[in-house]
């Protein structure tokens, strides 16, 4: 048999598990859906096993709320329902990695400039005027194998160019041009200090009257990857939701921060993503996408940063809930 | 326009069918095209000649899902131009380095080959696709089915490079064993 044969008969392969790979590389809400599946089982299984093969300080961290400090691991056990949320805010200190070459992780496509790590947050396609001044380049020669001293500025798993985002501050985002012409945005989610939901909604990402849509999915749906199901709620030809989209917004910013660990979880909850009940996306006239999980409470996480979120006013939470069932 | 409107002007013959596929997929195929054929002019003819494909097979065919239908039509014409222009010795594309890479458990001398014995490898794949993790067959069909860089698969997937590539070098290993157990001759 020869090679060309082969590549004939890929044109037989069903095409379900073709749509699957599709979903992935063609959308950028499903491909982040995708992203986001492995950064939270990243994240849930760093949680559960501090000290992973990759494991950045920020979940074997000291954390800072307000003025004091607590353990990480009093964080894991200690969540209760008497969370003081007029606190200064929370920090999430430089990212600091720890090797265990006991434990197997998946990796992240990220890269380390400055001191800090930006991870992959979505692929945004026919937007070059988003991309900004040249930074540098990662050398996308971190792997699984890589040495603790591997880990400085320039390195990262993706190799790359990478940019400065127009209308971003680059401490938070910065972004990578692919040769078809899309954009992959990168995040940084790590020695960052945030107060109230406005510090990020609004100082980094511009939110109040930057969206051009607005979609949402059950957790279900998102979680099985039914892509057919993301609903319309706002956009121009049905603007009939803004007021309450604008509510909703308002109340975000005016909500504090916490760590995901300091959510208060109910009975036969172990984590916060037990609670989630769906995700939104606010489409961003720059292109960006600003991606919402939704947890029960009242409990609003954007998809950029991992290991915090934001209580929100639980009466305009429900406003949400409501038109979204 | 959805899918199942612009079908329907195939099937009535509008000509402005065309103009309606080339709007939502142009740059969809175009990507495919250029991931096997690396020149922006050879692959603007591939779309030209799927557009054309599209009008002639639709009817009778009916796609249900018109973007891999649409795909499907630009990858085998691009692949048979790629074939008719090029030495492959010459030409840097994804193709060219995917059929380099599949040159490693399959021959690369010419045989003849027929439909019936892609149908029959396209009916292995199949099963053998099933018996992978998702990111094994998000990687594989990645680079050999849409013929996309490692670099992108890898950024898609949210892997590093290298894992994907190990990743795609060990499922070939396991396809070519796959293959031989189920009677192909490599």
């Amino acid at each position: 048999m020869i090679a060309n044969t082969f590549f004939e008969a890929m044109n037989h392969i069903d095409d379900k598990l073709l749509l699957e790979v599709d979903c992935l590389r063609n959308t950028p809400k499903k491909k982040t859906i995708h992203a986001v599946i492995r950064i939270a089982s990243a994240a849930a299984c760093l949680c559960a096993v501090v000290g992973g093969l990759w494991v950045w300080s920020r979940y074997d961290r000291t954390l800072t709320v307000g003025e004091g400090e607590l353990s990480g691991d009093a964080h894991l056990n200690g969540s209760n329902d008497n969370t003081d949320y007029s606190h200064e805010g929370v920090t999430i200190p430089p990212y600091k990695v720890n090797l265990n070459p006991d434990q197997m992780m998946d990796m992240l496509a990220f890269f380390i400039y400055d001191g800090r790590m930006y991870l992959c947050y979505e692929r945004i396609e026919n937007r070059p005027e988003l991309v900004g001044e040249y930074v540098g380049r990662s050398t996308g020669l971190i792997n699984e194998w890589t040495e603790k001293d591997g880990y400085v500025d320039y390195a990262g798993s993706i190799s790359g160019d990478f940019y400065t985002v127009n209308g971003f501050d680059p401490e938070f985002m910065l972004c990578m041009p692919e040769e078809d012409g899309s954009v992959l945005v990168y995040i940084n989610d790590n020695d960052l200090t945030l107060h109230k939901g406005a510090d990020l909604f609004e100082e980094r990402l511009h939110l109040s009257g930057n969206y051009t849509a607005v979609e949402y999915q059950t957790r279900n749906e998102w979680y099985y990857g039914e892509y057919g199901t993301i609903r319309p709620l706002y956009n121009e030809d049905d603007r009939s939701k803004g007021e309450t989209i604008e509510r909703f917004i308002a109340a975000l910013n005016d909500g504090v921060f916490l760590y995901n660990e300091d959510v208060p979880l109910d009975e036969g909850e172990n984590r916060i993503y037990d609670r989630e009940i769906y995700h939104m996306w606010f489409t961003m006239n720059h292109g960006v996408t600003v991606h919402l999980r939704l947890y029960k409470g009242g409990y609003v996480r954007f998809d950029g940063l991992i290991p915090v979120c934001v209580k929100m006013d639980e009466t305009v939470f429900n406003e949400m809930i409501d038109t979204l069932e | 326009m959805n899918d199942e409107a612009i079908v329907e002007l195939y099937w009535k013959r509008d000509e402005s069918a065309i103009g309606a596929t080339e709007e939502k997929y142009g740059a969809y195929l175009m990507k495919i095209a250029r991931n096997i054929l690396g020149s922006h002019e050879d692959s603007e003819e591939s779309i030209n000649d799927t557009y054309l494909a599209a009008w002639n097979s639709i009817p009778p065919q009916k796609p249900t899902v018109l973007s891999l239908y649409l795909a499907k039509l630009t990858r085998r014409i691009a692949i048979s131009l790629f074939r008719q222009k090029n030495s492959l010795k010459r030409r840097s594309s994804e193709l060219a380095l995917s059929i380099s890479e599949m040159e490693e458990i399959l021959t690369a001398t010419e045989t003849p080959e027929n439909e019936l014995e892609a149908k029959l490898l396209g009916e292995a794949l199949n099963r053998f696709l099933l018996t992978l993790s998702e990111e094994e067959r998000h990687t594989f069909i990645g680079r050999y089915f849409y013929m996309d860089s490692v670099k992108k698969i890898a950024a898609y997937c949210g892997m590093s490079e290298s894992k994907a590539k190990v990743m795609l070098y060990r499922t070939r290993q396991k396809l070519k064993e796959h293959l031989l157990k189920e009677g192909f001759e490599l």
